[in-house]
């Protein structure tokens, strides 16, 4: 009898574990910053959240100012389309096709802009010029945060 | 001719003289052979025809392949070669129109050039293939693009408003 209990209790504890792993593998979900932003030279300066980007753009080119349009965070499941409006009119969307180990390739449509496909890891910022905007230029930064 | 052989060779077969002829007959055999050769001239005729034979059939064959065609064919290498890159750049399956535009641009874009080609490589492959760039595809229709990847940490994807834009405005350190 006391066998019988044992076992039983075991069984219990096996199902439970295996439902709590189920849970928590779920279906993938992977989160990504968008970073809306104007550069130029209007002389208005670096927005402050823009620094990171900042420090990457300027090694490249020259440029006064910085500024922070929007800021968003979606999370995609695989092949789940998200969409950003931009402030030109056009917007940007992004599907997460695959995850690896070499990182997650998605799939961006930047409206007006380009069409292209990337494998990018966590924290590994794609920035992507999106066209001229207001004497300056539309640029964003992708940045997956898994 | 070689009809009737084994009645004028008592009892030597075609086969046998082929076989003597083409050096295969061995010990008492071959011995049998020779002693009927030496009393038997029908059967050295036979002989002297098949080695008479086998000499012009040697002689068509190396008029035949006498004509050293090596040289033809190296010329025809690198057309070939030639073709068969021009093949594989037609056949590029996706973004390869965006090519062409990067042969007028100046250094700036020759640089950016350097990195599209480099980042093409991984565009070909299986989309779920691991090795390659972060950009494995890319479409910008008829604006130009640079690529800029030096930072390990970050890839830029520089965008064009024209077909040539950026080969002297707004290139690398360029205003933007």
């Amino acid at each position: 009898m006391t066998r019988c209990r044992i076992a039983r209790v075991l069984v219990a504890a096996a199902l439970l574990a295996a439902g709590m792993a189920s849970a928590e593998d779920g279906p993938t979900r992977i989160p990504i910053n968008v970073l809306v932003t104007h550069l130029s030279n209007e002389g208005v300066g670096i927005d402050p959240p823009a620094r990171l980007l900042d420090n990457k753009l300027k090694q490249q080119f020259r440029y006064d100012s910085l500024q922070v349009i929007q800021k968003q965070r979606l999370t995609l499941a695989l092949d789940e389309v998200g969409k950003v409006d931009l402030p030109n009119g056009k917007a940007v969307r992004m599907r997460p096709i695959h995850k690896g180990e070499e990182g997650v390739l998605m799939a961006v449509d930047v409206e007006g802009a380009a069409q292209l496909d990337v494998r990018v890891k966590s924290r590994h910022p794609v920035v992507i010029r999106a066209g001229p905007y207001k004497d300056g230029s539309l640029v964003l930064s992708l940045e997956l945060d898994y | 001719m070689m009809s009737g052989t084994t009645d004028r060779t008592h009892g030597i077969g075609e086969e046998m003289l082929h076989a003597y002829h083409d050096g295969e007959l061995r010990g008492l055999a071959r011995w049998r052979f020779e002693r009927e050769l030496r009393r038997n001239p029908a059967l050295r005729h036979e002989l002297d025809q098949l080695s008479v034979l086998g000499d012009m059939l040697r002689d068509l064959d190396a008029r035949e392949s006498a004509p050293d065609l090596w040289d033809a064919i190296a010329r025809q290498l690198p057309a070939a070669d030639a073709r068969r890159g021009a093949g594989r750049a037609g056949a590029l399956p996706r973004g390869a129109g965006l090519l062409w535009w990067l042969k007028p641009l100046g250094a700036v874009a020759a640089t950016a050039a350097i990195a599209v080609v480099v980042l093409y490589g991984g565009f070909f492959q299986d989309p779920q293939d691991d090795a390659g760039g972060v950009v494995r595809w890319i479409d910008t229709g008829e604006r130009g693009v640079m690529v800029l990847d030096d930072d390990p940490d970050t890839t830029i994807i520089w965008i064009l408003d024209g077909i040539t834009e950026g080969a002297w405005i707004g290139g690398r350190r360029d205003e933007v």
